[in-house]
């Protein structure tokens, strides 16, 4: 066998793209099981080739189709990097362009304000029923007494039931399924183009709504399966890249889903909103009768959560995005859809408070304050940090009274800041999760507060949040935390961790793995099934949780 | 949000149709809408700047309608649209060179810092940025091939049809990028 006068870094990198011959890679093998700085080499090119495909694909300039049909047509070239926005053509176009975004501006911020806008009820658009074939992947889920129920529900589900996506087998004939975890009952569904990135379990079982994503194209789509036969509800498509707009959230009797969307034409490859590139907007999805709509018009709306029932009605939490946020908490009667934010009853109004979260008893909430900008979508520049606002009696939270989730977090200034992150309760409105928190400021000692690490804590807990609440999973650098469910009694964590994929030809995969709070021990949920994409979970939980 | 993609199917033929203006426009159209986005983003990379990325491409597409006779079969296509896309991202390199020395994309040792001021590491800590910036400061042959291989999921062969290289060139030319490359994330504090 050949030995080699200096490492072989030119085999190594040749290895990765399968571009040796087989005496190559004989010998390559051969030096790699006695020279460590070449395995270390090899590790170093190999994270390097995963991190590159992952880097995400941009969607297209909407306006590049018309510019080259337009070189074409007129035999030139296009405008020189040196001239934009180049010639008479082009420069035709982008001011035509632009006095038609300002007259749609002025139209929806006219009649926006003054006459509420009568939401478009988009019909639903269905796909694919499934079949229901019994699974023989089962491992222990929690609470295993049934409760009595008027009839049987989807996937045999019980109270405490993890239920998730997941996505197998080869890329061109992907297998698409949602199961419970607890009995190994599965629901084969029409596959999605990409993997799911959140998924939220309504509270009556009957609906799973998620997000995944749109191929290469950089945009997202929204979705819900009907868990009873399997149908698909098209729920439309978002830009992929707006922090803050993958929350789904269910109203406490699982009729209503309120989700944002910025909203995308894939043809055009462009935010259609009036306000813009990074502009988001609220939606509600009835499943009684199966239609979306459009409830907010401002451009920069969230869809947060919602408060329990009361009094015959609804209440829908909505934020707006600004330098100084704003939540709005709108009413509308159980007997009577909301048809647009302005035609229902303002019950409160929070200023610099972004994406309360409830507890499902009512009685807190965890929300973001601090200062936003908008690049592309809206995150936190100055002092974005989470808050917990506790109350007895129930009813809208003050949210005047709040503390800081963390409370080890020395705050040394405006830039010590989140950008982003995200939050959840579990169903005892007690055990609270933080999780994907890009902190943005001076890192505290021991490099916290961490993105790739799930914290975990009681609201009854004096301390909240520390470091020490930290569930370290020992994630590589291009993992993503896809989503966290806490378990109904407060005991478990289902964590989804994607994985970046090798390639564009690479299937996705991701691990879900249920953690035992207590323990801080975990096991794999469907482990042996590779490349698989399992989760994000969600656990059934008739009160409601988030 | 996530950067990890579940693959499309490629579309069918693009060049089998049969001669005349509407089959020509047919096959520009299929051309069009199965690489403009995998060459806006390889472009995009190249340069790191959107607004250069949109000409660049614009203008790979006006010469690919022109040169559409020239494309011998199928097989080739992939290759053939992303030379002319390298070619004219090397022309435009070339020609701000020309007019601003201050941009020049190959004398990169001269370039200033490429890492961000005080905002941009509150709003870009992402590792996606901070790839994107070790990307930035490779030679632009070494961040050629690099993408190519790593991004596009090309092989050496294909990679030499792009650039115009033989095999055994690209094989050394992107051993030497991945070390660079290498570097460059360790900077970023990325890798080992």
């Amino acid at each position: 066998m050949k030995r080699f006068d200096s490492h072989p870094d030119e085999l190594i990198s040749a290895s990765l793209t399968g571009d040796l011959t087989d005496v190559e890679r004989r010998e390559l093998q051969a030096h790699l099981s006695t020279c460590q700085v070449c395995r270390e080499t090899l590790e170093a090119f190999s994270q390097q080739r995963q991190l590159l495909a992952g880097l995400p694909v941009r969607a297209v300039p909407r306006d590049l189709g018309p510019r080259v049909r337009t070189g074409i047509d007129s035999g030139r070239f296009g405008a020189p990097w040196w001239r934009r926005p180049g010639g008479l053509l082009a420069g035709a176009a982008s001011l035509a362009t632009v006095a038609a975004a300002a007259l749609l501006a002025a139209f929806f911020l006219t009649g926006g304000l003054k006459n509420p806008q009568v939401a478009a009820s988009v019909p639903p658009s269905t796909s694919a029923v499934a079949t229901r074939s019994p699974s023989v992947t089962s491992s222990p889920a929690e609470t295993p007494e049934p409760t009595p129920t008027q009839a049987p529900l989807p996937l045999g589900m019980r109270p405490g039931d993890l239920v998730y996506p997941a996505l197998s087998g080869p890329i061109d004939t992907p297998q698409f399924t949602i199961d419970n975890n607890r009995n190994g009952q599965r629901l084969a569904v029409s596959p999605p183009s990409g993997q799911p990135i959140a998924a939220s379990l309504s509270p009556d079982g009957q609906w799973l709504a998620y997000i995944y994503l749109r191929g290469l194209s950089g945009a997202n789509e929204v979705a819900a399966v009907h868990l009873s036969d399997g149908s698909v509800v098209d729920l439309g498509a978002t830009e992929g890249t707006a922090p803050f707009s993958d929350r789904l959230a269910w109203s406490p009797d699982g009729r209503y889903l309120a989700f944002t969307k910025a909203p995308f034409d894939m043809a055009k490859g462009q935010n259609t909103d009036p306000h813009g590139p990074g502009s988001t907007e609220v939606y509600l999805f009835d499943t009684t009768t199966q239609a979306t709509s459009q409830i907010s018009s401002s451009g920069n709306a969230y869809a947060a959560g919602w408060s329990p029932i009361a009094d015959g009605r609804e209440t829908l939490w909505i934020s707006l995005a600004a330098q100084n946020p704003q939540s709005w908490a709108i009413r509308f009667p159980l007997s009577e859809p909301l048809k647009a934010v302005e035609t229902g009853e303002l019950a409160a109004r929070a200023d610099g408070v972004f994406l309360p979260l409830i507890s499902p008893d009512g009685k807190r909430a965890i929300f973001w304050r601090g200062t936003m900008k908008q690049s592309g979508g809206w995150s936190f520049i100055t002092s974005g940090l989470p808050y917990l606002t506790s109350s007895s009696s129930g009813g809208i939270p003050s949210f005047t009274s709040a503390e800081p989730l963390f409370s080890d977090i020395t705050i040394t200034g405006q830039s010590d800041s989140f950008a982003t992150g995200d939050f959840g309760w579990g169903a005892d409105s007690n055990t609270l999760a933080f999780w994907n928190g890009l902190w943005s400021g001076n890192h505290q000692p021991t490099g916290y507060p961490d993105q790739q690490v799930v914290y975990v804590g009681k609201a009854t807990d004096s301390s909240l949040l520390t470091a020490r609440s930290g569930i370290d999973l020992g994630l590589k650098a291009t993992d993503r935390i896809a989503g966290v469910a806490l378990s109904p009694g407060g005991t478990q964590a289902a964590i989804t961790v994607g994985h970046a994929t090798p390639g564009d030809l690479a299937s996705p995969s991701s691990t879900l793995l249920v953690v035992d709070l207590a323990t801080r021990k975990s096991h794999e949920v469907a482990a042996g099934s590779t490349p698989a994409w399992n989760g994000p979970g969600g656990y059934f939980s008739p009160t409601g949780a988030q | 949000m996530q950067s990890m993609v579940w693959p499309q199917r490629l579309a069918g033929p693009l060049v089998n149709a049969p001669s005349g203006d509407a089959a020509r426009e047919a096959s520009f159209e299929r051309l069009f809408a199965q690489f403009s986005e995998p060459i806006y983003n390889y472009v995009r990379r190249m340069v790191g700047d959107a607004d250069r990325a949109a000409d660049i491409t614009q203008d790979t597409f006006i010469k690919a309608y022109r040169k559409l006779d020239t494309l011998a079969d199928d097989a080739s296509t992939r290759s053939w649209i992303y030379r002319i896309a390298t070619n004219t991202a090397i022309d435009e390199i070339r020609r701000r060179r020309f007019v601003s020395p201050m941009g020049d994309d190959e004398r990169h040792e001269q370039r200033p810092d490429p890492r961000p001021g005080p905002e941009d590491q509150v709003l870009g800590a992402s590792i996606d940025e901070r790839i994107q910036r070790a990307l930035a400061r490779l030679r632009p042959n070494h961040r050629q091939c690099l993408i190519l291989s790593d991004v596009d999921d090309m092989s050496a062969t294909q990679i030499g049809e792009v650039m115009g290289m033989s095999y055994g060139a690209v094989r050394t030319l992107l051993c030497r990028a991945r070390g660079e490359m290498r570097r460059e994330l360790q900077r970023e504090g990325i890798g080992t």
